[in-house]
């Protein structure tokens, strides 16, 4: 090793690396940690418990993170410290550079690369290799939360909702609120930031909607037209905010593990520039769009997603009269051009509809009125959309949904069949020594993004099926 | 809902009726980044997207880039006023209602 800045870098580098190593080993780990024990006469937790926080509970908790951007990013980091097993995040967006600056988990030198880096998978490497989990999980979904519907949610002990979209956290909102998970939901704009915490305990609680009852979960609208000529503009923001935030964000979620929720049924609002914070008590509405309902019991059918709707029918036929299904999205047959008006066929759930369609024929045409959308909600067993998969019509694995007596009106929530793998890409790290596979420790710096690439690879056991498509 | 804008220091008055069916109590609103505050007698039935409709169109509030972007509070309780729900329900004479504009980006 040689003297100077250079040297240093490198010995500091190593030394990273060499942690990293071990941690990719849960063996390798354990060796680590019970060394530091008997040297220290304490354990790595020992400031955790003298905060009161319980590591069993960490050790089993599942949190579903959805959106990985900024807040994400913060939130995982704390969590990944904190020693929580599994995460699941989700987000279809990709990493771009402005990125960066906010997002510990988005690097460099993998961007550089010029690959197409999805912002959950790249969270997800990043988590699992900086995990103080003994054995962490971490599964991620490039995909819209919407789209995954109810069963992406299930096992999850706390839900945060860390998305963009006003629809999105109207739909997390509710989802979370059927499956009576609490939901830390988060947000910033400049040096802003907020947080509001909903146990989802009682039906008079408030959820995010009571206070957002036109944030409609998004999909072709009335409004997709308005945004085809209104550019909605970016929120700054910076590390600073985006960290308090992940900091403010993780121990909601811990105490919320703990089963405590001292910021629940509030919204906090705290500007880090001035230090100025407001606590705000949220009202419950109790028209609320939301409805505040929720699941007392869901059927598992053996039905994969894959399988046409009238397979649902077939089986739910024996016990309910003219079965109904209540598809969780309207589905968008035709949509009239922005345009024209012309009908145009669209055959997607609206949450897949993200922009008004347009007509080939007919650019630089003047704008019209547009005619109304014909989509569908409830499907009988006797519709041609009876004859349509599953997924096509939004129903994906483990989708959970409701199902209409024709006769009585008894309504019936059924769950299709899938596993969490079946919803996610699930990444563990291996079970050997990772020195043997790991790259030259020696100048990591010089690492290439390809060979970091491979070097995630051969750490990380992934199952990575074809990224989820709904 | 009759409304005036001010300062908190000076004052200075500049009012618009809100309210269909005359005023029942008068409140001030605090703008959310600003420190200025605009005074409105709130009719029984304003809502809190109402007002919230109003002071974008006064001027007073800029034009929000999504739906439901600001939020009412009455400072004295710190209680949310869902935008559906009449202001005059959760406020007194005299309250100031705190606009709110949480983060929209994550």
């Amino acid at each position: 090793m040689g003297t100077g800045k250079g040297a240093e870098t490198t010995a500091v580098d190593d030394e990273r690396w060499g942690i990293l190593r071990a941690n990719r080993s849960p063996a390798l780990w354990r060796q680590v940690e019970d060394g530091m024990q008997s040297m220290n006469g304490s354990d790595m937790w020992s400031r955790e418990k003298l905060a009161g926080y319980d590591p069993e509970k960490l050790r089993n908790a599942i949190l579903a993170l959805d959106g990985a951007g900024a807040a994400c990013n913060n939130i995982a980091f704390n969590l990944c410290l904190s020693g929580v097993r599994e995460l699941r995040v989700v987000d279809f967006d990709t990493v771009e550079v402005s990125n960066l600056t906010r997002s510990y988990f988005f690097k460099k030198e993998r961007l550089a690369e010029g690959k197409k880096r999805y912002k959950a998978r790249e969270v997800a490497i990043g988590a699992l290799t900086l995990s103080y989990a003994e054995d962490p999980i971490v599964r991620y979904a490039v995909a819209r939360v919407e789209a995954l519907g109810l069963g992406a949610l299930l096992g999850a002990k706390v839900v945060v909702s860390a998305v963009d979209s006003f629809g999105s956290r109207a739909w997390l909102a509710k989802a979370t609120r059927l499956l009576r998970i609490p939901m830390i939901e988060v947000g910033f704009t400049a040096s802003q930031a907020h947080l509001s915490v909903y146990p989802n305990k009682a039906e008079d609680e408030p959820c995010w909607r009571c206070a957002h009852p036109n944030a409609e979960p998004e999909g072709i609208s009335c409004t997709a037209y308005a945004r085809a000529v209104v550019e909605q503009g970016m929120s700054p923001a910076t590390q600073t905010v985006a960290a308090t935030v992940g900091a403010l964000a993780a121990e909601a979620c811990i105490q919320a593990l703990h089963g405590e929720f001292p910021l629940g049924g509030k919204l906090l609002v705290l500007d880090i520039r001035t230090g100025k914070s407001t606590t705000i008590n949220l009202t419950a509405d109790p028209e609320c769009a939301n409805g505040h309902r929720s699941l007392a019991r869901i059927d598992d059918l053996d039905v994969s997603a894959d399988e046409p709707l009238r397979r649902v029918f077939e089986v739910t036929g024996a016990e309910m009269s003219s079965p109904i299904a209540h598809l969780p999205f309207p589905f968008v047959i035709e949509a009239p051009c922005v345009n024209c008006g012309a009908r145009i066929p669209i055959m997607q759930p609206a949450y897949a509809v993200r922009e008004a369609p347009c007509c080939k024929q007919c650019p630089g045409s003047p704008p019209k009125a547009p005619a109304p959308l014909n989509s569908v909600s409830l499907v009988a067993a006797d519709s041609r959309l009876a004859t349509t998969r599953l997924k096509k019509l939004g129903l994906g694995p483990s989708a959970i949904f409701d199902v209409e007596d024709g006769v009585s009106g008894e309504i019936r929530t059924f769950r299709l069949a899938g596993t969490t793998d079946d919803i996610y890409t699930t990444l563990r790290r291996k079970e050997r020594r990772v020195s043997d596979a790991a790259p030259d420790a020696s100048s990591p710096a010089d690492a290439s993004a390809a060979e970091a690439d491979a070097a995630l690879d051969a750490v990380i056991e992934a199952d990575e099926h074809d990224l989820p498509c709904f | 809902m009759d409304v005036s804008e001010t300062d908190r220091e000076p004052v200075t008055n500049r009012r618009l009726d809100m309210a269909t069916n005359g005023n029942n109590i008068e409140v001030e609103f605090a703008h959310p980044h600003k420190s200025n505050l605009f005074k409105a007698g709130i009719g029984k039935g304003t809502t809190g997207a109402q007002a919230i409709e109003n002071l974008v169109s006064q001027g007073f509030l800029e034009k929000p880039a999504r739906k439901d972007q600001y939020l009412l509070t009455v400072q004295s309780t710190n209680t949310n006023i869902p935008p559906s729900h009449a202001i005059a329900d959760y406020a007194k004479d005299g309250d100031v209602i705190a606009i709110v504009s949480p983060g929209i980006g994550a």
